[in-house]
């Protein structure tokens, strides 16, 4: 039974009557909860779990294939006469702002999966009661939280930025000999919105998740409000506004859900080919790339800091 | 040390506890000791900021443990035995923890080395067995060197040597001056683990104090005698109105000729005297005492008749 323990550490006792040695007390001083080890913690939980890995691998697997598909079809609509649908003998330029849109749309699917990653990321925590050891290492809720987001954020950032990357590198390799004609000067926002916001939007998402992931407690439930609030709630409202003339403020709703906002923020409220629209003619009112941004980060604040909130109270039976 | 003040939580339909109030002390095994259901659990959740009690406060060598500048310096729990990610190995599990209140990369191999679980520390905690998954909670409680260890029925799961092994680390963790809380539902694992016995029912803290002193007060002493002369036994004790002479169910370990008998009331010493003076033959004659289960049974068992009869009262 020697080795229960290696240190003198009973000297901090009441009665005080044991030796402290040197390398003990320089061993407990150090001993403390800061913010920095609890995030070194959560980085490590992430990079741990082969979940992490698989999730991120395929977000930006996800990010480059949508990228080769819609590249392959501008580069495929370059060649062909669109009235005759004959081959042409000189392909067609290429816009520059129809390629940077390829590159900005192409995450709306990885979005999905980086969704479910932000939700496991918390919940995980709940079904394996491995949030019991987290929290009696770590009764800080907040901190506790906070650190899980960033470690979470900066995960989902990396994989955005990698994703962005390659898919860069395969639209590169599709647009190779084609002549590209340039931006023009109202376009040019789309280079930091694709290059800066396009990681910033995914790293977003992955947040909202956490808070969503957070608010439940429960993957079922995490992952079931991500998929409401990236697929099934614009979808419906898109289709209702349509099916229902009269109410075509249904239309202006959808845009207010996460995915429109998001994907509209990534096309810049530029006009495009290479990206599907059917905002031309509508009468309602569709916000500027700006103003989703900031519907964006309405969404994420508002799951972020109801994770928080339930995070912090919440009790952990 | 470990003060518990007037702790109370309500679930939803159900009072889960009702102002528990016990100290564990430095230097001492603390047996927290109750049927299923009872509350330890919830009061040492409570305890540890996991649950926030609707009234009462648990201090830990003096602050709420939410406060606590290196909470794994003060306290290390077992809660469950299954307290890791399923996916996640041993080491990185034990790594994170440490992390988070920088305790340094060796500690994690010695704990690792101490719970006997170098042979497996990288493999994914959801592969190993109830006794593994306890061992490895055991390790987590382990990191910081605690002063106070508070362990929620650590030996649920462990091999006959896990529970040795539980056993001596409560002795040896108190022999250092640090406290040490022990919840079992098991009044026997508790009877030789701890010094202090704290007993709790249905959310009521029944009875606050030291195993010594529940053994002298609850177990009564008895003589089991086996003999080929049943009447001679009986007539010898004839007289003695405060005698009692019970015939006894013969245990394995009894031997396999003569009558079992037990005798309640006499002393053992002066039995053996006269037994000797009317020249009885005896097989066996040893002196017994109630187990401490029963009487840890009764106690629990009381309380569900008081609580029903007190709400009976209270309708008429």
């Amino acid at each position: 039974m020697s080795n229960v323990t290696m240190t003198g550490a009973s000297a901090t006792n009441s009665t005080g009557q044991r030796p402290v040695s040197r390398r003990a007390n320089r061993w407990n001083r150090r001993i403390r909860l800061t913010f920095a080890g609890s995030l070194k913690a959560e980085l490590l939980k992430l990079k741990s779990l082969k979940s992490t890995w698989i999730l991120l691998g395929l977000a930006a697997a996800l990010m480059v294939g949508m990228a080769a598909l819609s590249a392959w079809t501008t580069t495929f609509m370059a060649t062909v006469d669109l009235t005759t649908g004959k081959t042409l003998d000189h392909p067609k330029p290429l816009a520059a702002v129809d390629l940077w849109a390829v590159l900005a749309s192409s995450g709306s699917t990885a979005a999905l999966v980086i969704g479910i990653f932000g939700v496991m990321a918390i919940t995980s925590e709940y079904t394996t009661s491995a949030i019991q050891s987290s929290l009696t290492a770590n009764p800080r809720r907040g901190m506790f939280y906070l650190s899980k987001s960033i470690a979470v954020a900066l995960y989902a950032l990396a994989s955005g930025i990698v994703g962005i990357l390659l898919a860069s590198g395969v639209l590169w390799l599709f647009v190779e000999g084609h002549d590209v004609t340039p931006l023009t000067d109202d376009q040019w926002r789309i280079i930091p919105i694709t290059v800066v916001g396009f990681p910033m939007t995914i790293m977003c998402i992955a947040l909202m998740a956490l808070g969503l992931g957070a608010l439940t407690r429960s993957t079922v439930g995490g992952i079931s409000a991500v998929v409401v609030l990236l697929m099934v709630l614009s979808s419906v409202l898109a289709i209702v506004s349509l099916a229902v003339s009269q109410v075509s403020w249904l239309g202006t709703l959808a845009y207010l859900t996460p995915d429109m906002a998001m994907n509209n923020f990534l096309g810049a409220s530029i006009r495009s080919d290479a990206v599907s629209s059917v905002t031309s003619q509508q009468d309602y009112w569709i916000p500027e790339w700006w103003q989703s941004v900031l519907i964006l980060l309405a969404w994420v604040s508002a799951a972020w800091v109801g994770g928080l909130l339930v995070t912090k109270k919440a009790d952990v039976k | 040390m470990i003060e518990v003040e007037g702790l109370s939580k309500r679930f939803k339909t159900k009072q889960a506890l009702n102002k528990v109030t016990f100290t564990a002390e430095d230097g001492k095994v603390t047996g927290f000791l109750g049927p299923n259901g009872a509350g330890k659990s919830t009061t040492m959740r409570a305890m540890l900021g996991l649950i926030a009690p609707d009234s009462g406060q648990a201090l830990i060598d003096g602050k709420p443990f939410t406060k606590l500048r290196a909470p794994m310096r003060t306290v290390g729990a077992v809660l469950d035995a299954k307290s890791a990610h399923r996916s996640r190995s041993a080491r990185d599990h034990l790594l994170a923890l440490a992390y988070t209140n920088n305790i340094p990369k060796r500690r994690v191999d010695e704990v690792i080395d101490m719970t006997g679980l170098t042979n497996v520390a990288k493999s994914q905690a959801g592969r190993f067995s109830l006794g593994m998954s306890q061992r490895l909670s055991i390790a987590a409680a382990l990191l910081g060197d605690p002063h106070n260890l508070v362990l929620d029925e650590p030996i649920n799961g462990l091999d006959p040597e896990g529970v040795k092994w539980v056993r001596e680390l409560c002795r040896y963790y108190a022999a250092q001056g640090r406290a040490v809380l022990l919840s079992s539902h098991l009044m026997s694992e508790v009877a030789l683990t701890a010094d202090d016995l704290v007993i709790i029912g249905q959310g009521h803290i029944l009875e606050t104090t030291t195993v010594s002193k529940f053994v002298a007060e609850h177990s009564t002493r008895s003589i089991r005698v086996v003999t080929p002369e049943p009447d001679k036994l009986r007539s010898i004790f004839a007289a003695a109105q405060e005698v009692r002479v019970v015939s006894d169910q013969r245990a394995p370990a009894d031997p396999p000729v003569g009558e079992v008998f037990r005798i309640i009331g006499a002393d053992l010493v002066a039995a053996a005297h006269v037994f000797a003076q009317a020249g009885l033959i005896t097989y066996e004659l040893i002196e017994e005492r109630a187990s401490l289960e029963e009487a840890y049974m009764a106690l629990t068992h009381n309380q569900v008749e008081y609580q029903t009869k007190s709400a009976a009262e209270v309708t008429r």
